[in-house]
């Protein structure tokens, strides 16, 4: 099966299938190579899982599995099949379980494994969307479900241009954090993508597991393709009825930080380490903000506007704000 | 309570990074964070030298306008959450 480059978070992506969710590669020699086996069950069980990542509307069931098996690493998605990652993280297998369609094949790729892939080479994973505004990236970050990707298609719709969905990707370079886009694609509840006007023929289904839509170019959404100077970070959070922001000290930030990177073994005490210093340089860098707001559409346009009041963008560190408005 | 004679030193496994006045420090066995605001941040700078809360006061009495009762029964308290957290141990 032919070889396909594809370009993905500042990362040549060689595959064995086609990805269609991503542009085509501008450099020739992949850094990371992702292989489709056929399809099958798995036939061995590691001595131990080590890590499991939950959902929080399952009961019991795990989403994902980690093991260290033989030097790899072993990602298993009970319910759709196995990856495997390389020790130096450069190569990803994936054999899905019978029935698995391609499109949660790829959804698991891009959305799940390869975060954690790309965070080598000096590169930092935050899960986190981010926006262009005026040639600068701002990061909006949050748990799972808080809405970083509803106030993400917000800021695009007014005028900002998308460089991710969840998967912040900073490499640090002549002493700027650049924020390298990831893949021209946000998913949306469909209440989420209607409300924010995007027609349901112009969205896909991102997997088979999920209602969730995936709205390209296609759906009206700018998406930015270059590399793009990080100027804020913002944490939201749902406390309150008005929208607030507060910037944090660069302690505050950093460990506040440290919950949204990506991190594929936290009891691996050299990758902790080296964490510890590249969210520190990050913290210190680049201006955090708590960006507080009751989750509701009709108040996005002053979340956004909160969102510009923290950032001067004629300067390129931002300063410090403190703001509330009423809800 | 704690004793405030009692000898201690930064945990091994731990790594600190000073950012202003204030202190992240990751404790690498339990991969847990902590934060430091500038007092806690000075009592920690004290400690390595000092190794006992009893010769940390005096020097911190200097630098902050706080009554030594409250500053001992600050320090202590932030010695127990030290302790328990792994960050520092009994030398």
């Amino acid at each position: 099966m032919p070889t396909r480059l594809h370009e993905i978070g500042g990362t040549v992506l060689a595959s064995n299938i086609a990805l269609p969710e991503l542009l085509p590669a501008r450099a020739a020699r992949p850094e990371v190579a992702f292989e489709l086996l056929p399809a099958g069950v798995p036939q061995e069980e590691p001595e131990q899982w080590i890590r499991r990542w939950d959902l929080p509307d399952e009961e019991g069931r795990p989403w994902a599995l980690f093991a260290r098996v033989g030097g790899e690493w072993l990602i298993r998605f009970p319910s759709h099949g196995d990856f495997r990652l390389s020790s130096d993280r450069r190569r990803i297998l994936c054999r899905p379980l019978p029935g698995i369609p391609a499109a949660t094949v790829r959804h698991l790729l891009l959305d799940q494994v390869l975060p954690l892939a790309l965070r080598h080479g000096g590169r930092f994973v935050l899960h986190a969307s981010a926006v262009a505004l005026a040639e600068q990236a701002i990061g909006i970050v949050g748990q799972s479900g808080s809405g970083k990707s509803t106030l993400a298609a917000s800021l695009a719709g007014a005028g900002a241009e998308l460089l991710s969905d969840d998967c912040l990707v900073a490499e640090e370079r002549d002493g700027e954090w650049q924020v390298e886009p990831y893949y021209a694609g946000l998913r949306l509840w469909p209440d989420n993508a209607a409300e924010l006007g995007v027609p349901r023929s112009q969205a896909v289904e991102v997997a088979h597991y999920t209602r969730k839509l995936r709205i390209d170019q296609r759906g009206g959404l700018p998406f930015r393709r270059s590399s793009t100077p990080l100027r804020g970070l913002f944490i939201l959070s749902e406390e309150g009825d008005a929208v607030s922001t507060r910037r944090l000290s660069a302690r505050e930030a950093h460990v506040a930080l440290v919950e949204a990177a990506y991190l594929l073994d936290p009891g691996d005490a050299t990758a902790l380490k080296e964490q510890f210093e590249t969210v520190g340089r990050i913290a210190a860098a680049v201006p955090c903000h708590i960006l507080c707001y009751p989750y509701r559409y009709e108040v996005l346009g002053r979340v956004r506007d909160a969102i510009l009041d923290c950032l001067d963008l004629t300067r390129p560190t931002g300063r410090p704000c403190t703001t509330e408005t009423p809800g | 309570v704690h004793d405030r004679n009692a000898r201690l030193k930064i945990a091994p496994h731990v790594v600190t990074r000073k950012v202003g006045e204030e202190t992240v420090i990751l404790n690498l066995e339990s991969g847990t964070y902590f934060g430091l605001d500038p007092i806690g941040t000075r009592y920690l700078d004290l400690l390595e030298q000092h190794a006992t809360l009893a010769s940390v006061l005096p020097v911190m009495l200097r630098e902050f306008e706080v009554t030594e009762e409250q500053l001992e029964s600050d320090l202590a308290r932030l010695t127990e959450e030290m302790l328990a957290g792994g960050l520092v141990e009994r030398d």
